[in-house]
């Protein structure tokens, strides 16, 4: 299964929420396989800093997100930057969000991991599942 | 009738006082696997996938060849490279836990303040 993650997701991990843990682990045999944008790479570390996370610990972590081959860090493309001007007018939502989603619609990922309400309005659209717990 | 307690000493195995060495056991037997590989140029031989997948063998693993007095040519895994998420959980247990909560609390504040 392909999940594309939001920052809910990052900051799970620095929980060490076992839920968010074992979702990693099963990247490990090819199981599931993991997106995440780059925009959450951004929003990630500034949160994690504000929380006394250390750089190191950040770079190492993203380090290895870049090392594996099914966690894949996605950059913004052209497409990409369109297409989320376009839907953050269609739905409402905010770029960030806007953001998380279109890449999460254009790799064709059906699951978006993350807990915010504002997806809401795509996932009654059926362009995306929301996954949280 | 009372029963009568049997005498534990005639009881016990002696054998059962070996101390008990960690060494002798087996944790998972490998399968016996035998294939006839080819060396291509340069001396390259590729390890069958049945191995490598039984033995977890990945790409940049490090190897040990030793040609034996007996004239087998016996390859040993040195050193096994680790799994990026591996070491991402091992980073993630040894730091201290944020409030995740908490956080994106802030950040759903942060994203739609940036919004209006």
């Amino acid at each position: 299964m392909l999940y594309c993650a939001d920052t809910w997701f990052i900051l799970k991990l620095f929980e060490e929420d076992i839920k968010a843990i074992e979702l990693l682990e099963n990247t490990k045999y090819g199981k599931d396989k993991i997106i995440i944008p780059l925009v959450v790479f951004t929003e990630g570390t500034k949160k994690l800093l504000q929380k006394s996370v250390s750089q190191e610990r950040i770079d190492l972590f993203f380090q290895e997100v870049e090392a594996s081959q099914n966690i894949i860090l996605v950059y913004p493309t052209k497409e990409l930057a369109t297409k989320t001007a376009h839907i953050s007018l269609s739905f409402s939502l905010s770029i960030m969000d806007a953001f998380v989603a279109t890449t999460a619609i254009l790799m064709n990922c059906p699951i978006l991991l993350s807990s915010d309400a504002d997806y809401d309005i795509l996932k009654k659209k059926k362009y995306l599942k929301v996954q949280s717990w | 009738m009372k029963k009568t307690r049997k005498n534990k000493e005639k009881t016990t195995n002696p054998k059962s006082k070996i101390p008990f060495k960690k060494d002798y056991i087996i944790q998972k037997p490998h399968t016996l696997f035998i294939k006839e590989v080819t060396m291509a140029k340069k001396g390259q031989i590729t390890i069958p996938k049945a191995i490598r997948d039984e033995d977890g063998l990945k790409e940049n693993d490090v190897f040990t060849v030793t040609h034996t007095y007996g004239g087998d040519i016996v390859f040993t895994v040195k050193k096994q490279k680790k799994d990026p998420v591996d070491n991402i959980i091992e980073m993630l247990r040894k730091g201290p836990r944020i409030n995740a909560n908490e956080a994106w609390q802030e950040i759903l504040k942060e994203r739609k303040k940036e919004h209006r």
